[in-house]
């Protein structure tokens, strides 16, 4: 099948008409990046059939990325028919530089403007371009799909190619020469490619060091210079001719001089995400998780009465009550958190706010070897740590990404909140809500602190250049918000649904048979509990050797959601996903297993620092290979071995003077004051000794 | 002349010329418009001065700060 690319400038909506054409739901946001590597797909014109190619976005035909690196490929390999150029209206002029770069080769290019925003009076003359720049010129809205039809149309157009007038005016002749066995249009070519000093390009030709050494000799030293000036000289022309000038800067925004404040960003920053916060784990969240949860167990009771009519009381009946229809029902209760968590997110990202915070925190979070992206990621992990994981993805810089993948467990992700409010409800009661602060806030910490040493050991953070577009504030249509909510849904529900409930399986499996392969219905000689009780010393030191608490643990390393539900399997309750709140039960019980408030501690705090659950550590391994996750698996079980003692151990202190709450209070406090004291040290930096107000220490006064 | 770091916020400069130190650095500056003449104004920076927001031929680009320092400028 032959091939169409989209290839155009980063943010310009390749992605969005990709979608729109192929109707997929690939990931778009309103920043650099997003795509990162080719993605194809049937597209139909008429009744021929194309293979619509998605490609990173790229500035120019001389990479300078590994993504840039990816399309340049794909462009010079010239195995298509044609390409569609989509550039961004509101930049026009940048836009066009890359055209000029594609068009200069002699390629098949129709231009499709995406008009994103309606309201700039910023009229383009689409017939005045196509006459000056030889190739066919479209309107479109990638997202309205408006005037998509005739771009398509177009692409079974042939292109009368026509040469660019100012390359007329630059002196190509020597290099030309040294090309001479070529035919003319190869010359030409090959002889801007020298002008643009593109190393890219003559490799891939094959052409060795030394003979680009000489290419490159025979061209002005500013051959690079005389080019880029004659095409956007050119551009001018061309903008002034077949466009009707606004004043404008495509970006800026009144919003911005609070929203960049320096003062206010960050206080800014808190209180949205602590609204989004507040909405997703309390208000709404929690109510559409009850109303789901309800829903459930109304359907469920007949279901499942009627299975253990037809199976009786085999094992395979539990297999579908216990293990089936219970994980089905725990992703279910998550789901309205997770999914309105990254709801919330993406409408962040998408609005170009995310850009801005990312900016904002880039040195701040530069200082800790992240990048400012890796927020993005960050706050995607309090929802789900796999889907989280997937978004690193987009980072620019390998270290960082792999730092980010790494940190994003350490963000405790909703499948424990569960364990928070039961186990914790059930000692501290009121107070609780307090502990689970603590323990978001440690795990804030920890992952500042992991990353700190990280990035000066084995992940320094290489500095990579970095010249990035700004995007502008965009307001989410409608049709996004749909879509968002749509892929959101789709996801956790495909990709991590799945898994948690294939896990949930294993588990269950694991605590229903002995080794022998017998089925016991109470966990009781199970495999899971042999190798609690195997490993069970080893938790004597953080305060909970129980071999009960040991194999929830073991099960959480499957899935944490099945922590507090195989608390209360080797306990003998019947735990019912649907009954989250129904602590009292457990504590009844599982007292004995809890000799202290402080080994609760300490079991709280290892939940929230020890290995994520299966389908993360499989994600990981996916986006950042089988070496660092292993190295991640290492640092997070000695990470949370060694905090829990500490923690334990400072709270058996405090509670042989009866101090309990007392404690998490000044835990908080003294974490708090780390923090700060980090941060501040982080923040002061050395004054430029000329006093300049900009300077960055190196100016050359 | 001066390096762009130096200059002040929104206030509109002319680029004189680009320091070749990094040539991968220069390349793209050229490739995105900035070249000899252009005007630039500085519209912010992060919180602590590493990374900047330039406004250019009508669009904002966002720069590292030791890259903006190979832009000399000097005022319109
Ligand atoms: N309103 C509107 N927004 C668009 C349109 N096309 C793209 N966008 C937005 O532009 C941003 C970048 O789009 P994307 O397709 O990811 O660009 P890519 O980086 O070139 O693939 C996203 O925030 C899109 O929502 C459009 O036609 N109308
Ligand atoms: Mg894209």
């Amino acid at each position: 099948m032959e091939e169409i690319l989209l290839v155009g400038n980063p943010n310009s909506g390749k992605t969005t008409l990709y979608n729109a054409l192929t109707r997929s739901n690939e990931h778009i946001g309103n920043w650099h990046g997003v795509t990162v590597e080719e993605k194809k797909k049937m597209m139909k014109v008429k009744d021929k059939n194309f293979l619509l190619v998605d490609t990173p976005g790229l500035y120019s035909l001389s990479p300078l990325s590994f993504e840039e690196e990816v399309s340049f490929k794909i462009i010079e390999g010239k195995n298509y028919k044609k390409i569609i150029n989509i550039c961004d209206r509101n930049n026009l002029q940048r836009n066009l530089y890359l055209s000029l770069c594609l068009l200069e080769e002699n390629l098949d290019v129709v231009i499709a403007i995406n008009e994103i925003d309606k309201k700039v009076k910023f009229k383009v003359d689409e017939k005045k371009l196509s006459t000056m720049l030889g190739c066919d010129v479209i309107l479109i809205n990638a997202e309205k799909k408006i005037k998509v039809d005739a771009l398509k149309e177009s692409l079974l157009k042939e292109n009368i190619i026509k040469p660019l007038p100012y390359l007329e005016k630059i002196d190509f002749s020597v290099v030309k020469n040294y090309f001479k066995d070529k035919n003319k249009n190869e010359q030409t070519i090959f002889a801007i490619k020298a002008f643009e000093r593109n190393e890219s390009f003559f490799k891939l030709k094959g052409y060795s060091d030394e003979e680009i050494k000489k290419i490159f000799s025979l061209v002005p030293t500013n051959s690079l210079e005389i080019l880029t000036e004659a095409r956007y000289n050119f551009l001018d022309e061309v903008i002034d001719k077949s466009c009707q000038k606004v004043n404008f800067t495509y970006g800026k925004s009144r919003l911005d001089k609070v929203l960049l404040n320096k003062y206010l960003a960050l206080p800014l920053f808190l209180l949205i995400i602590a609204f989004i916060f507040f909405l997703t784990f309390f208000s709404l969240g929690a109510f559409l998780s009850d109303l789901l949860s309800q829903f459930l167990s109304l359907i469920s009771s007949p279901i499942l009465s009627g299975l253990k009519s037809v199976l009786g009381e085999s094992w395979v009946h539990y297999l579908f009550s216990d293990a089936i229809f219970n994980g089905l029902s725990t992703v279910l209760s998550f789901l309205p958190q997770v999914v309105l968590l990254f709801f919330f997110l993406s409408l962040l990202e998408d609005s170009g706010y995310m850009s801005r915070i990312a900016f904002t925190f880039e040195d701040i979070l530069g200082k800790v070897g992240l990048s400012g992206k890796s927020i993005y990621t960050l706050l995607m992990g309090f929802g789900c740590s796999t889907t989280a994981i997937m978004t690193a993805r987009n980072m620019d810089n390998k270290n960082s990404k792999i730092k980010t993948a790494l940190l994003c467990p350490y963000m405790s992700c909703s499948a424990k909140i569960p364990i928070y409010t039961v186990v914790g409800g059930a000692f501290f009661g009121a107070s609780n809500i307090f502990v689970i602060m603590g323990l978001y806030l440690l795990g804030v910490v920890v992952a500042i602190l992991v990353s700190l040493v990280l990035d000066k050991t084995v992940l320094k953070s290489d500095n990579q250049t970095f010249i990035l577009e700004f995007p502008p504030y965009r307001v989410t249509s409608l049709r996004r918000l749909k879509n968002i909510l749509k892929n959101n849904v789709k996801t956790f529900l495909v990709k991590v649904g799945s898994i948690m409930i294939a896990m949930n399986i294993i588990v269950f499996l694991l605590s229903s048979f002995t080794f022998k392969f017998q089925f016991v219905l109470d966990g009781n000689g199970s495999v899971l509990q042999e190798i609690g009780k195997f490993l069970a010393p080893i938790f004597e030191p953080l305060g909970f050797n129980n071999w009960a608490i040991v194999s929830a643990l073991l099960a959480g390393l499957v899935a944490k959601e099945v922590v507090v539900s195989s608390i209360a399997m080797f306990n003998g309750v019947d735990y019912n996903a649907t009954k989250l709140i129904s602590s009292s039960i457990l504590l009844s019980t599982s007292v004995v297993y809890f000799p202290s408030t402080a080994s609760v501690l300490s079991f709280l705090v290892f939940c929230l620092l020890y290995t994520p659950c299966l389908a993360s550590i499989s994600m990981m391994k996916a986006e950042i290979g089988t070496k660092w996750t292993i190295v991640g698996i290492i640092i997070q079980l000695v990470v949370a071995y060694v905090l829990s003692f500490i923690v334990y151990n400072i709270a058996l202190s405090f509670e042989i003077f009866d101090f309990c709450p007392t404690v998490l209070v000044i835990l908080a406090i003294l974490l708090v004051l780390v923090s700060i004291i980090l941060i501040y040290r982080l923040i002061k930096h050395k004054k430029c000794p000329h006093n300049c107000s900009n300077c960055h220490r190196n100016c050359k006064k | 002349m001066m390096p762009l770091t130096s200059g002040k916020l929104n206030i509109s400069y002319k680029i004189k010329s680009i320091s070749g130190e990094n040539e991968k650095v220069a390349r793209r500056f050229l490739e995105l418009g900035l070249i000899k003449g252009q005007a630039i104004k500085i519209l912010n920076t992060s919180i602590l001065k590493k990374v900047f927001l330039v406004e250019i031929r009508g669009y904002i680009l966002s720069i590292k700060a030791d890259l903006l320092s190979y832009i000399l400028v000097e005022k319109m």
